[in-house]
């Protein structure tokens, strides 16, 4: 059907529902319509990914509203429950995703000061972000967390170096640990990984193939 | 060189994206901060959309929910967090509204006045870095009756033919006026990249 040409009188008729699309407002038969047109029409699909950003920077100007007491708890609370349920009835499944977590795509793990975070938490359990460093120059970035599980999330900027990596890290107690070993591709090559202990991590590496330490970062003097 | 460390720094400074890897690893501690991180602004969108507060309630709740149980598939690639946030509280905020027709939401409320009445735009706010910055000044400076619409459909949700209803205008004046409000915000923010 995709000749790669586009019909300007289609154009005309589409234009005022190009941008009802790329608001979310539009049913059916009408997002069908446009959605076919836009298969076939560079200019039209161009215009309706600008719209789509267009849209989503608008719906974030909502004015931010503090919710009602206590919905921070209830969330959670309620997060809670439907984790230990899914756990129960899946375990052997969710073993499996944890295993195969390379999850986060193209991130940089950006600190972003919200710091607002006051409250019932324990400021021993928040996450340690550092620089992970090559010969002096930062090249990504290693968030661990002592959490429960404790859990590590590295990213590395993309074009440093290629194929797949090995992840150590050393523990408070001097124990060295091997966590995995991951593909660099992407961007920011990142992955996340549960740690195999809660005890503090003091240090993590990445290793090529042969060992060589290619770069390190250091979360606790 | 450590940039935060747990005996002194912040609790909330991990990323978005750190804070949905630990989420997807079970950690409750990281649910627990990004919804610090974002209850007031997907509450707002929520009650801005709905039109009331217990039902807002729900819908960020289901929200957050949603944003959790999808953490491990989260691809950074194609969205932001606050993006993916936002898009899917509006869309269950939408689908909310749509199921009640018993829901009486008034747009003409205080939330929807503060952004109809943006104040005048500065030229800094203008032509800023910061996109929502450029969004709101652009849209200030659009005339009255396309920036209601434009707000009512991306803002508050509403179909073309619920603003024509809505405004007492015939449907085609009102995609109109989305159409027009929408091409001149994606002027300015085309100036913007060039």
């Amino acid at each position: 059907m995709s000749d790669g040409t586009s019909h300007p009188e289609r154009c005309a008729a589409l234009a005022d529902d190009l941008p009802l699309l790329a608001l979310g407002t539009l049913d059916g038969r009408g997002r069908a319509d446009v959605l076919h047109h836009v298969d076939t029409c560079p200019r039209c699909r161009t215009e309706l990914e600008e719209l789509s950003a267009l849209s989503e920077a608008l719906q974030q100007l909502a004015p931010s509203v503090q919710p009602p007491l206590g919905f921070e708890s209830r969330v959670v609370a309620r997060h809670s429950e439907l984790a230990l349920a899914r756990r129960r009835s899946s375990r052997r499944m969710l073993v499996g995703v944890a295993a195969a977590l390379v999850v986060l795509g193209a991130v940089a793990a950006v600190a972003v000061h919200s710091g607002r975070g006051a409250g019932r938490s324990s400021v021993a359990s928040a996450p340690v972000t550092a620089d992970l460093l090559a010969d002096g120059k930062v090249v990504g970035s290693v968030v661990v967390s002592p959490g429960s599980p404790p859990w590590m999330l590295m990213t590395i900027q993309g074009g440093q170096w290629e194929g797949t990596v090995t992840c150590q890290v050393t523990l408070a107690d001097g124990t060295v640990a091997e966590v995995g070993s991951f593909a660099l591709s992407g961007a920011y090559p990142s992955w996340a990984v549960q740690l195999p202990s809660s005890a503090a991590v003091v240090s993590a590496r990445v290793l090529d193939a042969s060992g060589a330490v290619l770069a390190a970062a250091r979360l606790h003097a | 060189m450590v940039k935060y460390s747990g005996a002194r720094g912040h609790e909330d400074d991990s990323s978005d994206e750190a804070l949905l890897a630990g989420i997807a690893l079970g950690d409750e501690r990281a649910a627990l901060l990004f919804v610090r991180r974002y209850q007031h602004r997907l509450f707002g969108l929520a009650v801005n959309i709905v039109g009331d507060v217990r039902l807002a309630e729900e819908v960020a709740q289901e929200a957050f929910l949603r944003i959790f149980r999808h953490a491990e598939v989260f691809d950074a690639r194609r969205a932001s967090v606050t993006t993916w946030a936002f898009t899917i509280t509006r869309n269950l905020a939408i689908d909310v509204l749509r199921s009640r027709s018993d829901i009486a939401t008034d747009p003409h409320d205080l939330l929807f006045g503060s952004l109809m009445s943006a104040e005048r735009p500065t030229d800094e706010a203008a032509t800023g870095a910061d996109v929502l910055g450029r969004v709101r000044a652009a849209l200030a400076a659009l005339p009255v009756d396309q920036r209601r619409a434009v707000l009512l459909a991306a803002v508050h949700g509403r179909s073309a033919s619920e603003i024509a209803s809505a405004e007492s205008i015939p449907l085609g004046t009102a995609k109109g006026r989305i159409r027009l409000g929408m091409a001149k915000l994606r002027e300015v923010l085309e100036v913007e990249v060039r």
